[in-house]
């Protein structure tokens, strides 16, 4: 059964009624100025102490009685046929309890899985990794992109091309639109292959009871690793039982089971005891993914209002043995425009393979258009902003950029001089664009118990952002008690089904589901509380902690009495999430202003400031919704500046694997960041929350390059923008 | 997202779409996007155990190793 609710929806200065159908049992949607007490206040996370005492239980961390120690022994070769393994010296190794071979004919990485063993010890399971004897033939292997697509070159699966199909999107003719342009601009831009850097690597600690499996898993999706698990091992998915109780980040490489928490399970199979297998740092580097790399000849028209005609780009990436290397998505979507054609390739190489990373294609095509659009500007001798603003369609990105242009002082800064001795100052802008709406799937528990306590349960897990924290705040917001009553549970398939934390859609895809299952458990609750207050269940309400006839506060009782007259131990309601709504607007708008200093003398880049405004939806709690933005912009510095997977053209092995040869963006390279969100009621599910984690990493690398550009008036098109790259944009080298 | 049919991917394909559902009950492919990246569980590499690539376009029933996804 469905129903009809008119809700207000919108933005600031930009408000109407929509009409929705809903089921019968969901809560109406929060609509634009719906009071609330619990919502949109800023709240510690609920488990922020245990994080920082150290004592929240990571994959880690996990000690089980007789538990071993598994290690991977990977291949030195990145192209090369695998003729034999021994393992029997390993195994006579004592402390050593099993030893396996993947069984891969063909290695195409320096650094694929090889063979595996478990030990009593991490030493003596690397000791016996150093006794295992693998015959390699090696192979010719090819690891740059542009050899790779050398008729010649050595081919990374045999019988195929290394060059992929090509994926093409045309909008009308852009061969009309630049015929009709006013100015063109057209360059090549680059970006490197950036590797996956979670502070908690990869890994899993398995542990076989007869023919059931349990698995604590470091993984962004327990219930993809139970059934991917469930398919490998071939048991019915109810004997897989996967816990991630917490997790150090995953940013899209801990989907399903990986090679190293399928070995595992194997190795603790074939030792009959629990084993430990984290990867160690190098690996991680190596072997659980990347972004692409990415090689985009942008062409760009206008006429000379600044109105875009037509939008041209060839990309080539290469995400290593695996593909997904395309950027297109912001050419298409970011400015209005009525000529676009956009045609990507996926170029192999023998390098480590691809995997989704924090809005896939997005930063290196964001990139790349962003600073061909200031390029482009100034052959128009247009300010950057507005060449922008004309041609943005979308109404919440046009008030982003009004409120960020006044908060960022981008007007001020435009006059600002550029040159304080060797330092130059610039400032740049970059739109941003994504799509965190969340989908169906998720269900939850609402358990409250006689002592007036409440319970969440949910088969998520949390990547890092505080879920158990907001999913907490949307249950209390629902049941009208204080946030201390309410806990969440998560990360456990003994709980009911939810979606892997991907896709932005941890926030959007949970929080209506746990909203609706508090809003069934209070029916329940108002149920009992009728009889108590001599009233109708239809005319009470949960608020300030109490059971009330509306619009008469006078008539009420406390929850935690309505909790003590529960006739059991406990009253438990469940809720799922619905497919979304048309609400009133299905995409989400932001973009970044980043102002730099750069040292042309060193060639160092500085970012002093970046101003992130975007959409999240209802924003549940301030502060961790700041967090994201934080962890979003400073992954961006790093991926602007500093990131870059570097082969040995030689042996084809990664030579920084390591935290200190791979820099990220650290605490001395953080900038002041000022998070502004828009707030935008869109009612496309019960709460209107969005996924914020990819959104504002799209823009902060084109935010700060079109700054660089902006400082020393040469564009650098190739990122990390490093000062040997600098030097040699200015000349000096 | 082009919500396709997965009645003829091999049911050993992952990619992260993949891991939703559509409204059917299927799992959720885009064959036109070009930012999936692919692998096999049988390998966990965007290699099937054929040693040929494992993705959207070339994992076809002609494989040896393909497996219906009914």
């Amino acid at each position: 059964m469905a129903r009809n609710v008119t809700v207000r929806l919108g933005f600031e200065g930009n408000i109407s009624d929509v009409r929705l159908v809903i089921p019968d049992d969901e809560p109406t949607p929060w609509q634009w100025g719906e009071p609330l007490a619990v919502v949109g206040r800023e709240m510690a996370r609920v488990d922020g102490a245990l994080k920082a005492t150290g004592t929240a239980p990571y994959t880690y961390d996990v000690e089980l009685p007789g538990m071993l120690y598994g290690a991977i022994l990977r291949s030195p070769y990145p192209h090369a046929r695998v003729r034999s393994v021994d393992l029997s010296a390993a195994r006579r190794l004592r402390g050593v309890r099993a030893a396996i071979e993947r069984g891969e004919a063909v290695v195409r990485f320096a650094g694929q899985e090889v063979a595996a063993v478990a030990a009593v010890s991490p030493a003596i399971a690397n000791d016996a990794l150093a006794l295992i004897k693998v015959d390699y033939e090696p192979l010719p292997f090819v690891i740059d992109m542009e050899d790779a697509q050398k008729p010649s070159a050595p081919r990374v699966f045999a019988g195929r091309a290394n060059i992929g199909a090509p994926a093409v999107f045309e909008a009308g003719n852009v061969r009309d639109g630049f015929e009709r342009a006013a100015a063109i601009h057209q360059a090549v831009y680059t970006t490197p292959v950036q590797t996956h850097v979670s502070l908690e690597t990869h890994g899993a600690v398995a542990r076989w009871e007869g023919d059931q499996l349990t698995v604590w898993c470091s993984t962004q999706g327990i219930f993809t690793v139970r059934d991917d698990l469930a398919v490998l091992f071939n048991l019915p998915p109810d004997k897989v039982h996967v816990i991630t109780a917490f997790l150090g980040g995953g940013f899209g490489s801990k989907f399903g089971a990986g090679p190293e928490v399928v070995i595992a399970a194997q190795l603790a199979r074939a030792a009959g005891a629990p084993v430990k297998l984290m990867l160690p740092r190098a690996a991680e580097h190596v072997a659980t993914g990347n972004r692409p790399n990415s090689w985009q000849q942008v062409k760009l028209g206008a006429g000379r209002d600044g109105q875009l005609v037509a939008i041209e780009l060839l990309e080539r990436g290469s995400g290593g043995i695996g593909g997904g290397a395309g950027s297109a998505g912001p050419y298409r979507t970011l400015y209005r425009c009525a000529n676009i054609r956009t045609e990507e390739r996926d170029i192999y190489t023998n390098a480590g393979p691809s995997s989704p990373m924090r809005a896939p294609g997005w930063p290196q095509g964001c990139f790349a258009l962003e600073l061909a659009m200031d390029e482009l500007a100034r052959k128009l001798k247009l300010d950057r902003l507005e060449l922008r603003r004309r041609n943005n369609a979308n109404p919440v990105r046009a008030l982003e950029f009004e409120l960020g242009a006044k908060v960022f002082n981008w007007h001020e800064k435009s006059r600002a001089p550029k040159a304080l001795g060797h330092r130059r100052r610039g400032i740049g802008v970059a739109a941003a664009a994504w799509h965190g709406l969340g989908s169906a799937g998720p269900q939850a528990q609402a358990i409250a118990y006689r002592d007036g306590r409440v319970v969440i349960q949910i088969g998520t897990q949390d990547i890092g952002t505080g879920t158990r924290s907001i999913l907490a705040m949307v249950a209390a917001e629902e049941l009208g008690v204080p946030l201390r009553q309410v806990s969440a549970e998560i990360g456990d398939t003994r709980y009911l089904f939810s979606v892997p934390s991907g896709g932005s859609s941890t926030a959007p895809s949970n929080t209506p589901a746990v909203r609706q299952a508090a809003a069934h458990l209070k029916d329940k609750l108002l149920r009992i509380a009728a009889p108590m207050l001599g009233a109708d269940p239809a005319s009470l309400e949960a608020r300030d902690g109490t059971i009330r006839v509306r619009g008469q506060p006078s008539r009420a009782v406390s929850f935690a009495d309505v909790c003590r007259s529960i006739p059991a131990d406990s009253l438990c309601a469940q809720g799922e999430r619905p497919p979304n709504y048309a609400g009133f607007r299905t995409d989400q708008a932001g973009c970044q202003f980043a102002e730099v200093e750069v040292d042309v003398e060193t060639g160092a880049v500085a970012v002093l400031n970046v101003t992130a405004v975007h959409d999240a939806g209802r924003i549940i709690n301030p502060l961790t919704a700041r967090s994201q933005v934080n962890g979003g912009v400073i992954m961006g510095i790093g991926f602007a500046l500093f990131e870059e997977r570097r082969l040995d053209p030689i042996s084809g092995v990664m030579v920084n694997p390591t935290m200190d040869d791979y820099k990220l963006a650290g605490p001395l390279d953080t900038p002041e960041i000022t998070a502004l969100f828009v707030e935008v009621a869109n009612g496309v599910t019960n709460t209107g929350v969005l996924g914020l984690g990819e959104a504002v990493h799209v823009a902060t690398a084109a935010a700060i390059a079109c700054a660089v550009y902006d400082a020393i008036g040469v564009p650098v098109r190739s990122l990390p923008i490093t000062p040997d790259k600098v030097l040699a944009a200015v000349g000096k080298v | 997202m082009v919500q396709s049919t997965n009645r003829f991917f091999c049911a050993m394909l992952r990619t992260k779409s993949a891991y939703w559902r559509a409204a059917d009950g299927m799992r959720l492919f885009d064959p036109e996007s070009s930012t999936a990246c692919y692998t096999c569980v049988l390998t966990q590499r965007p290699a099937g155990p054929d040693g040929l690539p494992a993705d959207v376009h070339n994992c076809s029933p002609d494989r040896a190793c393909f497996k219906a996804d009914h």
